[in-house]
């Protein structure tokens, strides 16, 4: 990776501390001058501790805020230290380290705002039926509102540029699950979404985020906010805001009805 | 409505009314979420006394006795309330999200500054954004 602090990569981890140091050994091992964030969503094991001591960026969320929360989080770290660029990384190993060039290359060279990697695109990936059914459902719908393919709609696996970065930091997004809600909010925000093929390895443990009653949970969660997110007509600033004006909107309290 | 049933009512409604006076004098309950029982009460009471408006708006929503209409009014004065609760729960979920954001990244900066941890990078600078 080139120039510091011109790309971070942000780990999203909630007690990983059983693979978290594989990862950070990896990333470090590949890319020895990369920043990398830990945003440790109030893990009660050694994630914290374990991040620290490979001197990487930590940030400790206070409470337990999910999974949008905590990317929401690293995404606000990346435009708030100037970073031109962030990926996104998964803490339990499931992302390669060797294919963040491939898909920070589109947001570089400015063809993209946001770029995907699928697991998908090439195939080969093994999965489960229901997640196959979920991966066709969610890509057909943001397909059909973006007009191009998206074979991956659950990677966590992005690259974002500034303007990509506003959208994710945006109070609209649906910070439940951002998958193919926010691709779909994303594109309609008019920026440039691209998906190139990356290898990622399989989870350790069945993905918590998708499986028995939560795969149910979060099909309705997702099909009920695309449907909204359609519905919406959203007006998200996706310029750079000038500091007085950042700091008018930090000072803004949400009034009582 | 025998005078038994109107006496009765009516101490209901005003112990309510009492009670949830109490509460925001006690700053137990705000003032943007005592209106709604209020109002609750002030139906009962307008109810009780003026038994005729209950049978005249039963007849127009087609219903034949009266204790349907209480019971149809007060099942939409709870579903109203617990809408408007979840409404509220929904804001302050958003509250909450930024503002727990928020300060996890200034305690961030701040054990930087602090420079808490000599084993951790320097922070990066907080550097005006680059132009596009």
């Amino acid at each position: 990776m080139n120039s510091r602090h011109d790309t971070v990569v942000i780990i999203p981890a909630r007690n990983e501390a059983a693979f978290i140091g594989r990862v950070l050994h990896t990333l470090r091992d590949q890319h020895p001058d990369a920043d990398i964030v830990v945003v440790n969503d109030y893990s009660t094991d050694r994630t914290a501790e374990i991040a620290r001591a490979f001197g990487v960026h930590v940030v400790d969320l206070p409470l337990h805020g999910g999974y949008g929360v905590t990317i929401q989080t690293g995404i606000k770290f990346a435009l708030r230290f100037g970073y031109r660029h962030a990926v996104t990384f998964d803490a339990d190993g499931q992302h390669d380290a060797a294919e963040i060039e491939t898909i920070l290359g589109p947001c570089r060279r400015g063809e993209t705002d946001l770029c995907v990697g699928s697991r998908y695109l090439h195939g080969g990936y093994p999965t489960g039926w229901i997640k196959r059914c979920g991966v066709w459902l969610f890509g057909a719908l943001a397909r059909l509102f973006i007009g191009k393919p998206v074979t991956d709609p659950t990677s966590g696996f992005k690259a974002f540029n500034r303007r990509a970065m506003r959208l994710y930091a945006a109070d609209n997004l649906p910070d439940r699950f951002p998958d193919a809600d926010a691709i779909i909010m994303a594109h309609r925000a008019g920026l440039r979404i691209g998906e190139v093929p990356v290898r990622m390895f399989p989870p350790p443990d069945d993905d918590p985020m998708h499986g028995g009653v939560k795969a149910v949970y979060y099909a309705f969660n997702m099909l009920f906010s695309i449907a909204m997110t359609v519905l919406r007509r959203d007006r998200i600033n996706l310029e750079e805001e000038r500091p007085a004006e950042a700091s008018e909107r930090a000072g803004r309290i949400g009034a009582a009805p | 409505m025998t005078p038994r049933q109107k006496v009765f009512a009516t101490l209901v409604a005003l112990a309510f009314i009492v009670i949830i006076v109490e509460l925001v004098r006690r700053r137990k309950l705000r003032i943007e979420y005592s209106w709604i029982w209020l109002i609750t009460a002030s139906m009962i009471m307008t109810v009780v006394w003026r038994y005729d408006w209950l049978e005249a708006l039963t007849a127009a929503i087609g219903a034949v006795l009266p204790t349907t209409t209480l019971f149809i009014g007060s099942t939409l004065v709870l579903m109203f309330l617990t809408l408007h609760l979840s409404l509220r729960v929904s804001q302050l979920t958003s509250q909450v999200k930024n503002l727990t954001q928020e300060a996890a990244l200034l305690r961030y900066e701040l054990s930087q500054k602090k420079g808490e941890s000599r084993d951790s990078p320097a922070p990066p600078a907080r550097e005006p954004p680059p132009p596009g």
